[in-house]
């Protein structure tokens, strides 16, 4: 689904330069979740925003379910994105001024389909995450783990092969995250793809595989050769 | 269907921040309303509205001593475009349609129970309304019979009424001098007892017909039949002198002096061709005369005005003002619009995670901005409505009255429209082509 050769990533500040992805090697299976984990400041949001074409990078190959993403325009990548990837984020990020379904429905919109298939989509994806009686509530009318649970129901929406979540958790308490953890591994039973970013192990562990991140590189523990580089670096 | 989801993205966006908004539209549209009457104080003035009527200006050069240098190429300007009163006659006398000569005075009207005031009067023949597209309110022209000398008889066996002569007042003497309807009423010209015949629509623009316009803005007020004016004494307000005379009214219309202006219809090139011959005709016959008359000289109505007549720089000041401060409106606009959008860049990290492209970003907040620019337009309307009636109460020495026709009004969406995505396109272009990446960082 996801496979990244010799990837760079340099944020430019001025004159400062941040590499936040060097050499940077990952191949994700389709229908796999993956866990990744890192400490803040290592790369793992820039990874997954690269990933999910939020971002751009200056070296090294993409390629996203089969398709080479370098040199596709800004129109192409859109519509990849709309298809293809579901993003969930730590805080939510829902439209403050639309309720619940018309926050689901926005990535239909962007897709032009027409309004009674948008409708049985949405519906059918809020029953999902249990939802349907929330349906015409702002968001801000949600309790935290509700929230979530429309972002991933909006993320999924679109049905995308690949779902990005940074930190879907970070801001629930253990329970709700605990749910949240639930829905999503259900959602990867119904095959799509999760790639999730988590500082907690519990969670992490409940992953088919997990990945770290650690100066903008990815360290597979499986492998051993980057784990000693890393242990010689403490 | 897209394009309706754009539209409500961009109306949620204003309308989640609805004083923001207000503030951005109410201050828009001050500068659409200021801007909208500066621009009609000079267009009301500017233009000479004559609808589809070929109306040309009949005026004789003459050759004679040298009057190009200095101060002195006013007075040949006057000297071509006015001629004596036998000139007007034989002008007249060859026209093959609608004319009409015509000067300006300046007489003293009273009405029953009302203070006498000395107006601005002006000589002219039935033909004159329909030449220069004056429509009436009340009432109509005098009758062709009443421009013939002495049409009149004072005492004459008729009723009474009959035996007045007409006068044609406009919109705003009429009002005051005899309130609401005024048609058939008596007013005194010069002493004289008046039958009111008609009244005037209120001036929109100004019709510019006689060269003392190039000095005062002041429209006329009262319309006399020439002979009748002639009769009261009522002296014209320019003359180019020529020899000598007596000094009567009698003296004036004998004399060789230049005083009178002559407008008249030619539909057609035919039609001039055929009247420039009867004129050359005509001045071949004259005796000689000093400064001779060479040939005769049309103007077209819009060739006339261009030729004498400008803009009081007063109102040209206004209307500079008026297109700066809407500049600076605009300017304004695109300051509050960047703010804004920047304020909300976050959400629009999270619509283009969802799929948006850089377009629909940018057509999103261009709409937003048009919203503006529409709302703008239409509050602005309301605000030069009240505006122009501020306006005229304060400016009481203006040509005209100042109105929003439908001209004006449609100019007015017109602009706001475009101002909305001139503002528009830099903020909505800016925000189109932030990182997505960036944007969600701020969340
Ligand atoms: N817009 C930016 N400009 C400059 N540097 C940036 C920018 N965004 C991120 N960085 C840098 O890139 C590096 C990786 O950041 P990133 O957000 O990917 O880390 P992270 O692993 O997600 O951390 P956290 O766990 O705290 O979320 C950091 O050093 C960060 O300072
Ligand atoms: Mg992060």
């Amino acid at each position: 689904m996801i496979r990244m050769r010799q990837l760079r990533k340099v944020y430019r500040a001025g004159l400062v330069e941040t590499e936040a992805l060097a050499n940077f090697n990952i191949e994700v299976e389709t229908g796999e979740f993956l866990a990744i984990m890192g400490p803040s400041g290592s790369g793992k949001t820039t990874f997954l925003n690269v990933a999910g074409l939020l971002d751009t990078f200056e070296g090294g190959e993409y390629i996203l379910d089969g398709e080479d993403v370098r040199g596709l325009g800004d129109t192409r990548l859109s519509a990849v994105r709309n298809r293809k990837v579901g993003f969930v984020f730590q805080s939510f990020n829902l439209m403050p001024d639309l309720d619940v379904f018309d926050n689901v429905e926005v990535p239909l919109r962007y897709r032009g389909m027409p309004a009674s298939e948008r409708r049985a989509r949405v519906e059918h994806v809020l029953s999902q995450v249990g939802l349907t009686a929330r349906m015409r509530h702002l968001p801000a009318q949600l309790s935290g783990g509700q929230q979530q649970r429309v972002a991933i129901a909006r993320a999924l929406v679109g049905r995308p092969q690949l779902l990005l979540a940074d930190e879907p958790t970070g801001n629930l308490d253990t329970h709700t995250a605990r749910q949240i953890m639930e829905l999503l591994t259900d959602i990867n039973a119904g095959g799509t793809t999760i790639v999730m970013v988590t500082h907690a192990p519990e969670l992490a562990a409940r992953a088919h595989r997990k990945l770290h991140i650690l100066d903008g590189k990815a360290i597979d523990p499986r492998a051993p050769e980057p784990l000693a580089r890393v242990r010689t670096r403490r | 269907m897209i394009l309706a989801f754009h539209l409500r993205v961009a109306w949620r966006s204003l309308s989640r921040t609805p004083w923001f908004s207000l503030a951005m539209v109410g201050s828009m549209a001050v500068g659409a309303a200021v801007w909208i009457i500066a621009r009609t104080t000079v267009v009301a003035q500017g233009a000479l509205s004559l609808p589809g009527r070929p109306v040309f200006h009949a005026g004789l050069d003459r050759v004679g001593p040298d009057l190009s240098e200095g101060d002195l190429r006013n007075v040949q300007a006057f000297t071509s475009a006015l001629v004596s009163w036998t000139d007007a006659e034989a002008l007249l006398a060859r026209a093959p349609g609608a004319a009409t000569m015509t000067w300006a005075s300046r007489a003293v009207i009273a009405a029953h129970g009302h203070p006498a005031a000395a107006l601005e009067t002006r000589a002219c023949s039935r033909a004159f309304f329909a030449l220069f597209g004056f429509r009436f309110s009340q009432g109509g022209p005098w009758s062709a019979a009443a421009d013939r000398p002495g049409a009149v008889q004072p005492g004459a066996p008729d009723s009474e009424a009959d035996a007045l002569p007409p006068v044609v007042l406009d919109a705003r003497t009429a009002g005051r001098l005899l309130g609401a309807s005024a048609v058939g009423r008596t007013v005194s010209v010069g002493g004289r007892d008046f039958r009111v015949v008609g009244v005037l629509e209120p001036y929109q623009r100004m019709k510019i017909y006689d060269l003392k316009f190039i000095v005062q803005t002041r429209p006329d007020e009262v319309y006399l039949p020439v002979h009748e004016a002639a009769g009261l004494g009522l002296w014209p307000e320019i003359v180019v002198a020529g020899a000598p005379h007596g000094g009567s009214m009698a003296d004036l219309m004998a004399s060789d002096d230049h005083w009178v202006h002559v407008w008249l219809e030619l539909p057609d090139a035919a039609a001039r061709t055929t009247y420039q011959r009867a004129v050359a005709s005509w001045i071949s016959t004259l005796p000689e005369r000093r400064p001779a008359i060479a040939t005769l000289r049309l103007r077209s109505a819009d060739h006339w005005q261009r030729e004498n007549f400008r803009t009081f720089s007063g109102y040209q000041l206004f209307y500079l003002f008026g297109t700066l401060l809407f500049a600076a409106c605009v300017l304004n606009l695109i300051r509050l619009l960047l703010a804004k959008f920047s304020s909300r860049a976050h959400l629009v990290g999270v619509h283009r995670a969802l799929g948006a492209s850089k377009r629909s970003v940018f057509l999103q907040h261009l709409i937003e901005a048009e919203l503006v620019g529409l709302g703008a337009g239409v509050l602005g309307l309301g605000l030069s409505l009240l505006g122009f009636s501020v306006i005229n109460q304060l400016i009481l020495d203006r040509p005209v009255v100042f109105l929003l026709d439908l001209e004006g009004a449609l100019v007015l969406l017109g602009a706001a429209t475009a101002a909305g995505l001139v503002a528009g396109v830099y903020p909505a272009w800016r925000t189109s082509n932030l990182v997505p990446a960036v944007f969600l960082r701020q969340g």
